[in-house]
């Protein structure tokens, strides 16, 4: 940048942060505490302990556990939800926990947390009681006076931390049905679909513009074509148009754009996103799981510039799988992105060109050899190729 | 890495950056109640991802990648309790004997940028990151992020 473009204003630059706030935060870091903000408290139990732990389980074991998680959460009674509700707006300002865990307690969470994704719960859930007064001795209890978990002086049983697991299930679980329901004022999700003819925003009609039903159940064929995965009832989804200034931008020739998401909330988590055209049913993007990987299996750039070759031939049977392409007659470059100019080497992007000219950007995730997601190009240049922030080389 | 070496870095990383990620988010957020929530769970996630960087701009531009996102989460989520008027958070801003009335408006002014707006303006006015820096760490486009800047430009035309 010109550096005589920038600003010099003595308040912001003497901005700090006070020397007691820093040592709380090192502290609450240290002993895995989340904020008191409900945003923030998702994963609320150590997840500052943990190392980040790449998950590697059997498909079939992380759907059944999921299954069994979910079916849980879902039978979740009206009044259990309305209590949860009501303790996360109670507990909002509060700092969660009445003691921090032992090292014997940390070590146990982290097993019972596995064993809780593969259906092992409590026996009984977590006591929610009015007031401290109430709670009984060694009991572990939620006090709907203060919104906080009253945790026994003496180390908690195994029950009693299954109790604790469940309860940050369920929480998370409601936060996100009223987070749901604070965000559906400009999108349109699950509860609606089928009733969204008439709401439809006006757009402008070409013969093929899709409407947010078709865009559905688009996005679920689309999911199955191209990762084979069926979308059925467990799935939480939202389907968006795109407004403002992100269509300006990003988007400048269409009219409309849908952002369609399918996630599984419960410990493994996972997700699908879609970008489509509205006016022409194109597919933009289709995109597994985001944009974020374990960093500790992040390759160094050697070690995955050594795995590009092998990327390619995964990369050649999908398009020729897939796309109906053949790889005789296609150009295949190859690149990493770069961020700060530092190159990341968790992804590689493919970029395929057949001879019509259009494009598809292939992600593969290096380290777990994935194609993770396919960007489409409809009619590309080969100048147009290494404008973004991948630099592309061809490959032979 | 031991949970000692761990530690040793989380309070190295707090030391050095604290003050340089409060500065960003409480321009974005206006609060220091929210600004200390965020950066704590700034370096929460950098404590559980423990990512590798090549060099400390690379971890200074990864720190700030996710403080703003989660800044951006905080005002989506928030938006009707994050700001407070200047007169309440004066206290906060050092007493510096360069500042003028100038400078305090042009904070004001600033702050009244809507989100996207600020957030190109703090990174490129005021932390000197290059367009295309900026672009990368808001997960924009250098086109969407040159077109805020001028967008920045017109609202801030008396400031810069």
């Amino acid at each position: 940048m010109s550096h005589n473009d920038r600003i010099n204003n003595p308040i912001i630059s003497n901005l700090t942060m006070s020397e007691e706030m820093k040592m709380n935060i090192l502290e609450n870091c240290k002993k895995g505490r989340r904020t008191s903000d409900n945003l923030f408290r998702y994963s609320k139990l150590l997840a500052a302990c943990i190392a980040f732990v790449c998950i590697c389980v059997s498909g079939v074991g992380v759907h059944a556990a999921i299954s069994a998680v979910d079916e849980r959460l879902k039978n979740m009674s009206d009044k259990e939800k309305n209590d949860y509700m009501e303790l996360n707006i109670l507990g909002a300002d509060a700092d969660i926990y009445t003691r921090d865990f032992t090292e014997s307690e940390v070590e146990r969470i982290l097993i019972l947390q596995e064993e809780y994704k593969n259906g092992r719960f409590p026996e009984k859930t977590i006591a929610i009681v009015e007031n401290v007064a109430d709670i009984s001795d060694g009991e572990l209890a939620v006090v709907k006076e203060d919104g906080r978990v009253h945790l026994p002086k003496d180390e908690m049983s195994d029950e009693q931390l299954l109790q604790l697991i469940d309860y940050d299930e369920k929480t998370r679980y409601t936060m996100d049905i009223a987070s749901e329901e604070y965000t559906t004022e400009a999108s349109i999700t699950e509860n609606d679909i089928t009733e969204t003819n008439q709401e439809q925003p006006e757009v402008e009609s070409s013969s093929n513009s899709m409407d947010v039903n078709e865009t559905f159940d688009f996005s679920k064929e689309m999911i199955k074509k191209y990762f084979d995965v069926d979308i059925d009832d467990s799935w939480e989804f939202s389907v968006t148009q795109n407004e403002g200034e992100v269509m300006e931008v990003n988007y400048p020739d269409y009219q409309v754009v849908y952002d369609v998401i399918f996630e599984k909330n419960g410990p493994v988590s996972e997700g699908y996103h879609l970008i489509i055209c509205g006016d022409n049913g194109q597919l933009i993007t289709i995109n597994h799981n985001g944009y974020v990987t374990a960093p500790d299996t992040i390759l160094s750039y050697e070690e995955a510039l050594a795995k590009v070759p092998q990327g390619k031939d995964i990369v050649v049977a999908f398009i020729e799988d897939k796309l109906n392409l053949n790889a005789d007659e296609v150009k295949i470059y190859s690149g990493f992105n770069s961020f700060m100019d530092q190159i990341q080497t968790d992804f590689c992007y493919y970029m395929v060109i057949d001879d019509t000219g259009n494009g598809y950007r292939i992600r593969w995730t290096v380290a777990n050899e994935e194609i993770t997601e396919i960007k489409f190009y409809y009619n590309i240049s080969e100048e147009e190729i290494n404008g973004g922030s991948v630099e592309y080389t061809i490959m032979e | 890495m031991s949970n000692k070496t761990r530690n040793e870095d989380l309070e190295k990383t707090i030391l050095e950056y604290s003050d340089f990620l409060f500065r960003i988010c409480f321009l974005i957020l206006k609060n220091e109640q929210d600004v200390g929530d965020v950066i704590q769970e700034t370096f929460i996630q950098y404590m559980r991802k423990h990512p590798e960087f090549t060099s400390e701009v690379h971890k200074k531009a990864w720190l700030i990648k996710v403080a703003q996102n989660k800044c951006k989460d905080f005002l989506r989520f928030h938006k009707k309790h994050s700001f407070l008027p200047l007169d309440e958070v004066e206290e906060l801003l050092v007493d510096s004997k360069e500042a003028t009335s100038y400078h305090k408006a042009q904070l004001e002014e600033i702050w009244e940028l809507d989100y996207k707006l600020r957030s190109v303006v703090i990174l490129y006015y005021i932390e000197g990151y290059s367009i295309k820096e900026t672009a990368q760490i808001l997960n924009i486009s250098e086109s969407a992020c040159k077109k805020r800047l001028e967008r920045a430009r017109k609202k801030l035309k008396e400031i810069l």
